[in-house]
């Protein structure tokens, strides 16, 4: 666990005097894809937005690369290596989706974003639209390259996969895949487990902000998590 | 009921024993001095009732002080030539209100974000004002004012008046305190939240805030009519946008949410900016850092830091009562969408989209991002302009109607991402969807609403349990997925007979999908409605059982089985599928 790129440790947190994530430890290793599931409600986001510094932790503590995290604030972190694709309001409505890619970049090497927009040309095809006229799923997809372009060394991403279609997510899992190949670490928050099984290495399940099971995807199976997931 | 008044009255019931007191613990000078901040609160709590809950803020308020001061000034002293003049007293109040409720619905119509255009409308009506009721030398009496305004019979401007001054203050505070407790107080902060939300439950929000306005443009003219009573002068200074702007730090101060805040600044800021300008030379300087600092530390204000926020939690159960029937048609509204197209921003989003949807039963909706199925949805309900084609809902055109007017005729919409009015708890979020087509105005001030139930009502909460637990949560402490559950009970509360569900299984599990299908099933049977269903999971969509669009580039692909679809050519090369 000390050579994980990412710990957290008993971390608590929630939002005013509610505690929604009470105790979870877990880890992401360089090149693997840690895959954070639970039923609705249980915490994951929450969980997430704390690691990406958007919540106090209130218990526990975030450690990355060895070094306590809890006084790095959120718009620091990128340049640490960590990137965050939250859940919602993903992109900037105002701006083309073009600017939505570039705003935040010092460079404009089109080898960046060359693998994604293949594998999106819908994007491509869109890239001096405002990308307040995409739609739900086009919006998730934008965020996904946005986030993937950075390459940054871990990217926690909060349900990419929401309203995209069934295509989109298997290139979304390729994607993941290769950038994990190359050493990058990933936590992701998902409800689509076929996409969790095509690209998680170790999963984290959660129960009423509790980790209730926790190991590596191939030891669980499908058919573990989905039992952890009745309702 | 009796003590849920209590509850709501009891700001009024201690300011009442304090201006009763203040004569008698100071003087009749004190108590003359403090009746000018009085009458400036009853104007200031108008400011705060539109900008704390309905949250539009109105900077000109001045110009119903104003005119108020000057109709009621000028009809007191014809009143003394004639004391038929009396009569016409009433209209010093109304027309101020009659104006502001034509400025607004003017305003406000079908535009829902006109907020800040608003606000500088107001303004600039006021300055209009002040400059009329300065050039209009022969009405107002010009720069000089209009002065020997009588006082009102019966009545000694440096005694007595108080007491009316006083008992208006109460009654404005007692009103207001009664009325933010009742179904029309959670709608006006339902529009502070998320207007578009309740235009798609039907309610004419633009309506609602112009008679808001209108409302506190009558406090402004009242205040306006006692300040002439009480200066026996009144000069442009009266409708002027410096006394406009006082309103609206006097409301930030003592805390626009609170009836009785919002008065207490204007007396306390007020009078005390009377006492201490004339000392410090600075004084000015002082009330501005101390705007700012309320602005930004204190966004509710000092009554806010006092805990003054007049009901919220602690609202005493009350007996369930069955809701009247709602008003949405009886049947399912034949849908028909002939050649719709639509674009925005250069962007073809529906290019000649044709279905006609007749008859109960659910349709799933799938299709590649970016398909139209989403804008398929805005077109109906007025979120996007349709530019060639036309839709029929029950056999009228609709194209191009208010969300509201189409939510009226019997359609529900489910949004994509789950929206709810986070600040209102579960509780409220599911009265102002039940109340949807069953409150009218008589109800909306009556406190029965809030325990009305309808039999769908509690099937839902029995088949969403966590919402059960959490009725007294605000709704923007909900996951997402418990967003999602939220939103969908309010969609079916009023009992609409077509369905329009946006991706309702988003953020939820494979097994909670499975269990959210079997539950819009349940309320679409009981229903007897129609749905159309956006989704991915196809695993969803096979448990629907129900008729297949395949949408593609604005236009529909196919429609069929699901089997039909999934072995169509057309289907295939552009969608695959798949379970989550």
């Amino acid at each position: 666990m000390s050579d994980a790129s990412l710990a957290f440790e008993d971390v608590v947190c929630g939002y005013g005097d509610t505690m929604v994530v009470r105790g979870v430890t877990g880890w992401v290793e360089p090149g693997r894809v840690l895959g954070i599931v639970g039923r609705n409600g249980v915490g994951k986001s929450t969980l997430l937005k704390a690691l990406a510094g958007f919540l106090p932790v209130s218990r526990g503590r975030v450690r990355w690369r060895g070094e306590d995290l809890r006084s790095v604030p959120a718009h620091a972190r990128l340049s640490a290596g960590l990137a965050y694709a939250p859940q919602e309001n993903v992109v900037f409505g105002e701006l083309s989706v073009a600017e939505n890619l570039w705003l935040h970049l010092p460079d404009r090497n089109p080898a960046r974003y060359a693998a994604l927009l293949e594998a999106f040309p819908r994007l491509t095809e869109r890239l001096k639209q405002r990308a307040g006229l995409l739609s739900g799923g086009e919006r998730k997809l934008l965020s996904f390259t946005r986030t993937l372009g950075v390459q940054a060394t871990l990217s926690m991403l909060d349900e990419p996969t929401e309203g995209v279609q069934p295509e989109n997510i298997d290139r979304m899992a390729r994607l993941v895949r290769a950038l994990k190949a190359s050493g990058r670490s990933f936590a992701i928050v998902e409800q689509n487990l076929t996409f969790i099984e095509q690209v998680a290495d170790d999963v984290l399940v959660l129960d009423h902000g509790e980790c209730v099971r926790a190991g590596s995807m191939a030891a669980l199976g499908r058919e573990a998590l989905e039992r952890h997931l009745l309702v | 009921m009796r003590r849920l008044r209590g509850r709501s009255l009891w700001p009024a019931a201690a300011l009442a024993a304090a201006l009763v007191a203040l004569p008698l613990v100071g003087n009749d000078f004190l108590a003359y001095q403090v009746a000018l901040f009085l009458i400036y609160g009853i104007a200031t709590q108008g400011v705060a009732l539109c900008w704390g809950r309905l949250g539009f803020l109105p900077l000109g308020h001045a110009l119903f002080f104003g005119l108020g001061a000057y109709l009621a000034g000028g009809t007191a002293k014809a009143g003394v030539a004639q004391p038929l003049w009396w009569l016409a007293f009433p209209l010093a109040l109304l027309l101020p209100a009659l104006l502001a409720w034509v400025v607004a619905r003017l305003v406000f119509a079908r535009r829902m974000r006109s907020g800040p255009y608003f606000s500088l409308i107001t303004l600039a009506m006021t300055m209009l004002g002040f400059l009329a009721a300065q050039q209009w030398t022969g009405l107002t009496g010009g720069f000089n004012g209009m002065g020997d305004i009588p006082e009102p019979p019966g009545l000694e401007r440096f005694s007595t008046l108080y007491w009316l001054v006083a008992a208006a203050a109460v009654a404005s505070t007692a009103a207001l305190g009664v009325l933010v407790g009742r179904p029309l107080g959670v709608l006006w902060r339902a529009i502070a939240q998320n207007e578009e939300r309740l235009q798609l439950f039907g309610y004419a929000t633009d309506r609602i805030k112009a008679n808001a306005y209108a409302l506190s443009a009558l406090l402004a003219a009242g205040a306006g009519a006692l300040f002439a009573t009480h200066q026996g002068i009144v000069t442009p200074q009266a409708m002027s946008f410096v006394l406009a702007t006082e309103f609206v730090i006097w409301a930030a101060v003592g805390g626009k949410a609170s009836p009785l805040g919002a008065l207490l600044g204007a007396v306390i800021v007020g009078y005390a900016s009377a006492e201490l300008r004339d000392h410090f030379a600075t004084w000015e300087v002082f009330v501005g850092l101390l705007f700012i600092a309320v602005v930004r530390f204190l966004p509710e204000g000092l009554s806010g830091l006092a805990g003054m926020k007049v009901l919220r939690a602690a609202r005493p159960r009350l007996a369930p009562v069955p809701a009247p029937p709602a008003r949405a048609p009886r049947q399912v509204p034949a849908l028909v969408y002939d050649n719709v197209r639509s674009s925005q921003g250069g962007v073809r989003i529906l290019d000649g989209l044709s279905f006609r949807l007749e008859g109960p039963g659910i349709r799933a909706v799938i299709g590649p991002n970016g398909a139209g199925k989403t804008s398929a949805f805005n077109v109906l309900t007025g979120h996007l302009p349709v530019i060639g084609g036309r839709i029929l809902a029950g056999g009228r055109d609709v194209t191009g109607q208010a969300a509201w007017r189409v939510a009226r005729m019997g359609v529900g919409r489910k949004l994509q991402v789950p929206s709810v009015f986070a600040e209102l708890t579960v509780r409220e979020n599911l009265c102002v969807a039940l109340w949807a087509g069953r409150l009218n105005a008589p109800a909306a001030l009556r406190n029965a609403p809030h325990a009305w139930h309808t039999p769908l009502l509690d099937e839902m909460l029995g088949c969403f349990p966590e919402l059960a637990a959490s009725l007294d949560e605000p709704a923007g402490r909900l996951s997402q997925g418990h967003r999602q559950a939220l939103e969908f009970v309010m969609t079916v509360l009023p009992e609409p007979h077509l369905l329009l569900l946006d991706e309702p299984c988003a953020g939820l599990s494979p097994a909670e999908t499975h269990q959210m299908i079997q539950v819009i099933q349940r309320a679409v049977r009981r229903l007897n409605a129609a749905a159309l269903l956006i989704e991915h999971d196809l695993a969803a969509v096979a448990a629907l059982q129900g008729e297949v669009y395949v949408f593609h580039q604005g236009r529909m692909l196919a429609q069929g089985s699901l089997q039909a679809m999934q072995a169509d050519v057309a289907v295939r090369a552009v969608y695959a599928g798949a379970r989550k």
